[in-house]
């Protein structure tokens, strides 16, 4: 069983994050960790191979900086990985990532692709989806159990509140959503490890792509700018007792705000 | 003119709120004379539904093919991309749900074109077109252009006013995309409904989230109590979620789900960052801990600094008080 | 048991510091750390001198991402409702090379991993070390979870409640009266704002310290330091002083009466809290230095009691380098000479000997029992207000003559055998 991950490496969750002055870029503590939903997707690809056998190899498309989530994903015991490197791709819209990851894709041999349900950076949720289409493969979204036999996958998916159950003919695409397992700790070997191996790197060039197919004239959708969350004025403390204070609460909603 | 079509997504008899608000902000394109707006929709349809749908939308477009009964990203994008790319759409919305943002990607890359999701705002008349969306969990916004055509884009839930239009009577049209019974890979095997007919967190107007101020899973109760009395849909916190106290669907936040209500009540729940994330876009914000020092406060529009214990049966029994008053 | 050449526990600066001068010396080096990175721990006040450690980290610590140049010392001597403030700048400090920096530690210590990691070091978050492990008698490794790692030398840099040193029989249990508490935010606030409102040039900060009734009666030091686009301030109290102070701990209780006051309000007004964090000091000074090192280990910074109270500042970060660095050019060259038995690291606490390290600790060795001393935060600062108080009021009575005042007050507090003592005692400093 051939098992890809895709790896995006994020901004920490707790990283802070700022607009820059010009108001068209972003200041990024830099605290970076690999995609929360893609811990639990590799998570998931260990749990396949230790079950089914086969190889697992972690792919990630980002700057060089990359390489750090892709060492996280070998500590942890995937069997390989490759970084295809292009700054670009930091800022770089959904449709072209997908694109240059499938195009990687396009070169191994796989059964099963695991990724992240979104990406907490951009939250956008879109390129596993859009890598399947590229593919012409069939995926499954949100998936928190999954079991592969003979062949094909049935993967619970939990899409609206409802659990879904799905059956799939592998190859397919499958991205993880908490509740899926618990991605595991890597030891300490395992870091040590992934530290001295040789992570391949290739350039979007060499997926036949052109050079500058993330720059921003390049790309379907574009950041025009950035503009600060809505602020929320100062918390109106509800004084009194708790009957009067949870009286009063809902007279607010009621006739001041007129929400319920 | 230039082509909107708004995927409908439909529970039983049911639009979806998403959908919907959607059908209504795409009226108002359609007013402006600017667009023609077109509702498609899969599935089976009864005559409610349907009537609810044409006092909505002037056009109803549904794909009959049995295919499409269920849910597929194979099939539902294959449908209506067919159709974006046969009516030469210049705009695809649905509705940032569960659904909507599983497939709408795989329409944007069968058109070649690019995709903005979970959008919470749109100019519509720019040339191109740009959108305001959240990242990084809300404590950025994005504006974004869309020179591509068509666009393909969700819309968040809650983002667009639900202002009916009056007079429309729209026509409705049936078709089958055909030749999808190949084009689907997946099949699902069964369902299992944990929410019954709940409105899903997402998509409610009106959530009351519990953290683990309530102790035990039993005292959820005096959550859903407040729930049930104002009509609104049970959250929590991931702590919660992980003590098993309510199932992994209702936590709200980083690692579960983004809302956005018009009325956010928070109760036990101490403000982590995390969970901020999914709830800092709701309209009015109100929550109950024992501790002034809780972060929760400085997220918040009104405060009840005291026992949940107290103040949430408290709450309950003033709606019910203010109801029988009418 | 296979064997790498160090393990360092602990990614503080001392830990960071060995770890980086052992890569550079070609050993192979992991450093474990329980935090999520080097730095989420770790607390500091925030400022740093620079010259004791340059030469223990050449050519890098030059280029570290400091916070601002300390320019100004600014003292805040707090009574209950009046404050008396006094500031010492030195044109001197505004040039290069300067003496002292503020930082904040998630920063420097993941600019220092780093630099340490390039080296080659293995730096290793999430990894909490639970046992060290033995063979013929000597330390051989540790147990991490359920790991097991075989080393020829172990540097416990575990910081100020180190179990390593208490586990290798080096030291006993921590005593509550040797420890005190720190509780520190940092506000953020745009660099326009800080530069004008302190009066300060582009990278220019303050030290500030506050003594005396810091909050609701409770008496000990506060401090506050200007950093890039943050304010740190903090405070330092006895655990002592907790239990028969204020009552029940409760430190962010203890912060807010801190921060409330308006000397503290007027610098951070406006400012929007970013992180709080609590933390222990040891202030029992060269006292609590347990024995350094045994067969296969070395225990430097904070987890050595490298740490100096001086009830105004704490100097903790200069010695947490140094040592680092002199533990692991120790075991450099015990590892090169094959030998990592206990005499052959004793050449451990020489080398601190003949550095600022052991020296300055001894230098300031009575410095604990004077802040015993309650008089030097409860009644000196009264005086000092009271006197302020006194000559600064003009009420519907006739006034005294300043001289007279002066005694006057003087005589209440001061003019006593206590305050000889005191005296006395401080000569020692
Ligand atoms: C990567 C990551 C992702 C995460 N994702 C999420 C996420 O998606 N959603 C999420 O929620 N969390 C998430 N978390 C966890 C988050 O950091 C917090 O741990 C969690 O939100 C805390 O839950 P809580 O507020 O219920 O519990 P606590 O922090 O324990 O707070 C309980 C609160 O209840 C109050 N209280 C207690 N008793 C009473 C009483 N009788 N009356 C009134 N008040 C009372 C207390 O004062 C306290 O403020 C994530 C964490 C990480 C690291
Ligand atoms: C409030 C405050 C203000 C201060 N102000 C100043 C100042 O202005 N100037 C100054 O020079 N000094 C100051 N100090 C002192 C200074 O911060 C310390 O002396 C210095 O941080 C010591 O560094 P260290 O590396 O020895 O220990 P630490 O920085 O405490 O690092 C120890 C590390 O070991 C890790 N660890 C502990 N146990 C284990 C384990 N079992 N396994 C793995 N990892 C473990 C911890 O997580 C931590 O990261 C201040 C201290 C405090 C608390
Ligand atoms: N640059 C990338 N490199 C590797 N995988 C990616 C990249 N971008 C997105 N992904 C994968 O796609 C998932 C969803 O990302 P997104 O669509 O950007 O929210 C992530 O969790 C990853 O698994």
């Amino acid at each position: 069983m051939n098992i890809l991950v895709l790896v995006k490496q994020v901004p920490d969750p707790e990283a802070l994050v700022e607009i820059a002055s010009s108001g068209k870029d972003l200041n990024i503590e830099p605290k970076f960790a690999i995609n929360l939903f893609d811990e639990f997707a590799l998570e998931e690809a260990l749990r396949v191979r230790e079950k089914h056998g086969g190889k697992v190899k972690a792919i990630s498309l980002g700057g060089s900086k990359a390489i750090e989530a892709l060492r996280t994903a070998i500590a942890m015991g995937a069997d390989e990985a490759m970084l295809i490197e292009d700054e670009a791709f930091a800022g770089g819209d959904g449709y072209n990532t997908a694109l240059a990851l499938s195009k990687a894709l396009e070169k191994e041999t796989f059964d099963i692709v695991l990724a992240g349900r979104q990406a907490i950076d951009a939250d956008r949720g879109e390129v596993p989806q859009m890598v399947a289409q590229f593919l012409g493969l069939p995926h499954v979204g949100v998936v928190v159990k999954l079991d592969i036999s003979d062949g094909k996958a049935v993967a619970e998916s939990s899409l609206e509140g409802a659990k879904e159950v799905v059956e799939v003919a592998l190859p397919a695409v499958f991205t993880a959503q908490k509740g899926l397992n618990e991605p595991r700790v890597p030891l300490i070997t395992g870091v040590m490890k992934a530290m001295k191996v040789q992570i391949p790197k290739v350039a979007v060039e060499d997926l036949g792509l052109t050079k500058d197919v993330a720059a921003p004239e390049n790309s379907k959708t574009k950041i025009v700018r950035y503009l600060p969350p809505k602020k929320r004025p100062a918390v109106q403390l509800i004084p009194g007792e708790a009957r009067e204070a949870a009286a009063e609460a809902v007279r607010i909603l009621i006739d001041v705000e007129r929400v319920i | 003119m230039d082509k909107v079509l708004v995927f409908v997504e439909t529970r039983g008899d049911e639009p979806r709120k998403a959908s919907l608000e959607l059908l209504c902000e795409a009226e108002k394109l359609a007013a402006s004379g600017k667009f023609t707006v077109e509702a498609v929709c899969f599935g089976a349809m009864s005559d409610t539904l349907k009537g609810k749908l044409l006092a909505s939308a002037r056009k109803l477009v549904r794909f009959t093919d049995p295919e499409l009964a269920a849910y597929s990203p194979e099939g539902y994008a294959r449908a209506l991309a067919g159709y974006a790319a046969e009516t030469g759409a210049r705009l695809v919305l649905a509705g940032a749900t569960g659904t909507g943002r599983d497939f709408l990607p795989r329409v944007a890359v069968m058109l070649g074109t690019g995709m903005v999701s979970d959008v919470t705002g749109a100019n519509w008349f720019d040339e191109p077109m740009t959108f305001v969306r959240p990242m990084f969990g809300g404590k950025v916004f994005a504006e974004i252009a869309a020179p591509a055509s068509p666009v393909v884009v969700t819309a968040r839930p809650n983002s667009f006013a639900m202002d009916m239009p009056e007079g429309v009577s729209g026509e409705y049209e049936e078709r089958a995309a055909g030749a999808l019974a190949d084009a689907i890979h997946t099949r699902v095997v069964r369902v299992e409904e944990t929410k019954g007919d709940a409105v899903d967190l997402t998509e409610a107007d009106l959530i009351v989230a519990g953290g683990r101020g309530l102790k035990a899973a039993e005292n959820f109760k005096l959550i859903e109590d407040l729930a049930a009395a104002i009509g609104g849909t049970v959250g929590a916190t991931r702590s919660v979620v992980d003590a098993k106290w309510r199932d992994q669907a209702d936590q709200i936040g980083k690692s579960g789900k983004t809302v956005s209500p018009k009325l956010y009540i928070g109760a036990g729940i101490s403000g982590a960052i995390h969970h901020i994330m999914g709830m800092d876009t709701s309209k009015v914000v109100l929550v109950v801990n024992r501790d002034p020092n809780a972060i929760i406060f400085n997220y918040a529009n009104y405060g009840i600094v005291g026992d949940l214990f107290e103040v949430l049966p408290a709450m309950t029994e003033e709606i019910g008080k203010r109801r029988e008053r009418g | 048991m296979d064997k790498i050449d160090a393990i360092v526990v602990g990614g503080g600066l001392a830990g960071l510091s060995a770890a980086y001068r052992l890569a550079d010396a070609g050993k192979q080096v992991i450093l474990l750390e329980r935090g999520d990175a080097p730095g989420s721990k770790n607390v500091t006040g925030g400022r740093i001198y620079v010259d004791p450690i340059r030469s223990y980290l050449p050519g890098v610590i030059d280029s570290a991402p400091f916070e601002r140049h300390v320019v100004r010392e600014m003292i805040t001597v707090l009574d209950e409702g009046s404050a008396l403030q006094f500031e010492y700048g030195n044109e001197k400090w505004k040039k290069e090379p300067f003496m002292s920096h503020t930082v904040l530690r998630a920063k420097f210590d993941s600019w220092l991993a780093d630099r340490a990691g390039a080296k080659g070091a293995f730096i290793i978050p999430r990894k909490k070390v639970d046992e060290l492990l033995y063979e013929d008698g000597r330390v051989a490794g540790i147990r991490s979870g359920s790991e097991e790692i075989g080393a020829h030398v172990v540097i416990a840099a575990d910081g100020a409640l180190s179990f390593l040193a208490q586990k290798a029989g080096l030291r006993q249990p921590h005593r509550p009266e040797n420890l005190a508490v720190a509780v520190k935010e940092i506000y953020q606030l745009d660099e326009k704002t800080i530069e004008e409102r302190f009066g300060l040039g582009p990278g220019e900060g303050v030290a500030g310290l506050f003594m005396g009734s810091v909050t609701r009666g409770l008496f000990g030091g506060g401090f506050l330091y200007t950093n890039r686009d943050t304010i740190s301030v903090g405070l330092v109290v006895g655990i002592d002083s907790l239990i028969h102070g204020a009552g029940g701990f409760d430190a962010p209780g203890l912060m807010e009466g801190f921060t409330g006051r308006s000397e503290v309000q007027r610098w951070i007004r406006g400012g929007e809290l970013r992180e709080y964090s609590a933390h222990v000091i040891s202030e029992a000074g060269i006292g609590a230095v347990p024995k350094l090192y045994t067969g296969g280990m070395l225990v430097a910074g904070d987890a050595a009691g490298f740490a100096l109270n001086l009830g105004l500042t704490v100097r903790g970060m200069e010695f947490a380098i140094a040592s680092g660095a002199m533990a692991a050019d120790t075991a450099v060259l015990a590892l090169d000479g094959n030998d990592l038995s206990e005499s052959s690291l004793s050449r451990y606490e020489k080398r601190l000997r003949e550095s600022f390290v052991l020296p300055d600790m001894e230098t300031f060795r009575h410095s604990r029992e004077i802040l015993d001393r309650q008089r030097f935060f409860t009644v000196y600062p009264r005086f000092m207000c009271e006197l302020f108080d006194e000559l600064f009021t003009v009420g519907d009575k006739p006034k005294e003559g300043l001289y007279r005042t002066a005694r006057r007050v003087a005589k209440k507090y001061v003019l006593n055998m206590e305050t000889l003592k005191d005296l006395l005692a401080a000569r020692k400093l």
